[in-house]
């Protein structure tokens, strides 16, 4: 990343640009949420309950009166954390799974992609509830949990670039020159394969978004009256027909969070690859 | 015959004692190399001259362990540089030695750099694994090296990423990266195969020039008789995973004593101005999966008789640091196809 030229190539991408720069925005809303809103996010006005957008609730309020622009900031800031955080965790752990098995091949292999199917196989949902009930739902391990969920499928495609990066004649002539496995992994392979890590990360995050909220669901994510945008669109869908904006704008926050993220992902593979960055 | 030529006899760098190397595969092993000994004197120029799947590459790849495992299984009876004897194949301690004390050029400089990394951190990786040089002193050899190698500009260059060099230049990289560790012996595996015939004649110097100016020993392999002719002091030819004749590269173009080698010198191009029919050599080599218990070259031969097809002539002596395996070297000249 110290490259300069990858700065220049990434700003030459428009829609990446403008998808930084609204992240960007939202990210620091959201983190500066008490100054922007006069509202607490857990301030129950039984007299204002399900407003319709309005000059003092610009999203209107919920089934408890609560202010929804106050709630997505609040409830945003743990949803990009938790997206964050998942992201991370699971592409790191699929990066090394998918790059030891890939690169070491045989049973080194054999074992841990056994250990993938296992691990796929495992139907998330009662996992999540053992899990669940260690934690007491803080918001850390929930977005650690999901991105334990969620490497198996970089794991996979990590591997089978490895496998083909591994046979590179200049995976050869580093070894030729004395280069030892682990910096061959990490110097040679790994940023060949950078192009898929950094796609299945950025469709991590808005994947965990959705997780987090189906987890909320079951009474295992964030837990009330704490928001977050995936327990907003829960508690909004008994009410989609009479009230839309509970969960049209929490709705939104997803989307526009996730194309964004996707569109920067989009951005990054070209700029971090030097062969598109010349041309 | 020229006096300079060194000899064998002068205390050798690199000597590799019957390498055998066999690769498993669906239909079973197929023998590689079978017993291949060689010894490269200091400042030497040795090619390995051979068709594709004479086993000439594997032999190569053997001299720094890089035959791949387990598909491939490889022992040596004894690989020694300057006399101390080298790990075992498969053992610890081949790490240190590659790239510092034996390197390799390989075929196809397209592909053989890292392409998402600079050439500057690519050459300055080895000096700072081998040469114990800090990352900015490594950036500065590097940027010596690239101008030993003759790549102009070489200071603003070394932040360039490989597909920004021509195929030329990157094979020039490639040797860079290879004397980056001042190695006593460098492997050209068929290093100009895969460029222009007018960069191949700059390489080729180049590797010369450094040679003269290192006093390194070198190791060509090479399906090019042409190029052979001029840059090496000893030839081994190899068919079929043996080596069948091996001589001074002077006595070798003018005498050749194995049928193989007369064929081959006929079958390459002359530029002297004789105009001839340039005669292929009929037939496939045999399979390496199911060689013949006679001479491999038997059926391909015009000189075989039965006890060819019988038994595996061995390398033996047949003149002054000749040496050639067939039953009927005496009656190769007879063929012509000697210069």
């Amino acid at each position: 990343m110290s490259d300069p030229r990858i700065w220049r190539q990434l700003r030459r991408h428009k829609v990446a640009v403008a998808s930084m720069v609204l992240f960007g925005v939202a990210a620091a809303v959201c983190f500066l949420a008490p100054w922007l809103t006069p509202y607490e996010f857990d301030a129950i006005d039984l007299s204002r309950i399900r407003q319709p957008p309005s000059r003092d609730h610009w999203l209107g309020t919920d089934d408890l009166g609560r202010d929804l622009w106050t709630r997505i900031l609040f409830g945003g800031q743990i949803s990009l954390l938790i997206g964050l955080i998942s992201a991370a965790v699971g592409t790191g752990v699929g990066t090394l799974v998918g790059a030891v098995a890939g690169f070491f091949g045989g049973r080194t292999d054999a074992l841990l992609m056994r250990l993938t199917d296992v691990a796929y196989s495992i139907p998330s949902l009662p996992l999540l509830i053992v899990l669940a009930s260690f934690t007491q739902s803080a918001f850390m391990m929930i977005a650690v949990i999901i991105g334990l969920l969620s490497w198996m499928t970089t794991a996979r495609v990590v591997r089978s670039e490895v496998l083909s990066i591994r046979e590179m004649p200049y995976v050869e002539a580093a070894r030729s020159v004395g280069a030892r496995n682990r910096r061959i992994i990490w110097r040679h392979v790994l940023p060949n394969a950078l192009g898929p890590i950094v796609v299945g990360g950025t469709l991590a995050v808005g994947n965990a978004l959705i997780v987090e909220s189906s987890l909320s669901y079951l009474g295992l994510g964030v837990q009330p009256p704490t928001p977050t945008w995936g327990n907003m669109l829960r508690d909004a869908q008994s009410t989609m027909a009479t009230e839309p904006w509970l969960t049209i704008f929490p709705g939104l926050a997803i989307l526009l969070v996730v194309l964004a993220v996707n569109f920067i992902g989009d951005g990054l593979q070209d700029a971090l690859d030097p062969r598109v960055r010349s041309e | 015959m020229s006096v300079s030529t060194p000899q064998v006899s002068e205390a050798p760098v690199l000597v590799l004692e019957d390498l055998r190397v066999s690769f498993r595969t669906d239909e079973g092993d197929a023998e590689a190399v079978r017993g291949v000994s060689l010894s490269l004197g200091p400042g030497e120029s040795l090619a390995i001259v051979g068709e594709s799947g004479s086993g000439k590459t594997v032999t190569a790849l053997s001299l720094l362990d890089l035959v791949p495992r387990p598909v491939g299984r490889t022992t040596w009876e004894a690989l020694r540089l300057h006399g101390e004897p080298l790990p075992g194949p498969g053992d610890r301690g081949w790490e240190g030695l590659r790239g510092r004390r034996i390197a390799m050029v390989f075929q196809d400089p397209m592909t053989s750099l890292n392409p998402v990394m600079t050439v500057g951190d690519q050459i300055a990786e080895v000096l700072v694994r081998h040469m114990d040089l800090s990352r900015k002193a490594a950036l500065e050899e590097a940027r010596n090296l690239l101008a030993q190698v003759r790549i102009p500009e070489p200071a603003r260059r070394l932040a360039d990423h490989p597909h920004e060099f021509s195929g030329g230049q990157r094979q020039r990289i490639m040797i860079a990266m290879a004397l980056a560790g001042a190695p006593d012996v460098l492997i050209a595996d068929e290093p100009t195969t895969a460029l222009d015939v007018t960069v191949q004649a700059q390489i080729v110097g180049l590797i010369r020039d450094l040679q003269r100016a290192s006093g390194m020993s070198i190791l060509w392999i090479t399906h090019d008789l042409g190029l052979v002719a001029g840059l090496a002091d000893r030839v081994a030819v190899m068919y079929a995973g043996r080596v069948v004749e091996e001589a001074r590269a002077t006595d070798l173009f003018r005498s050749p004593a194995h049928p193989y080698t007369a064929l081959l010198l006929r079958s390459a191009p002359r530029l002297d101005g004789a105009l001839e029919r340039l005669a292929a050599i009929d037939g496939q080599p045999p399979s390496l999966l199911s060689l013949p218990s006679g001479c491999a070259f038997a059926d391909r031969c015009p000189l075989a008789e039965a006890r060819c097809r019988e038994a595996d002539p061995e390398l033996r002596e047949v003149g002054s640091a000749h040496l050639a395996a067939c039953w009927r070297s005496d009656e190769v000249a007879r063929m012509g196809g000697g210069r």
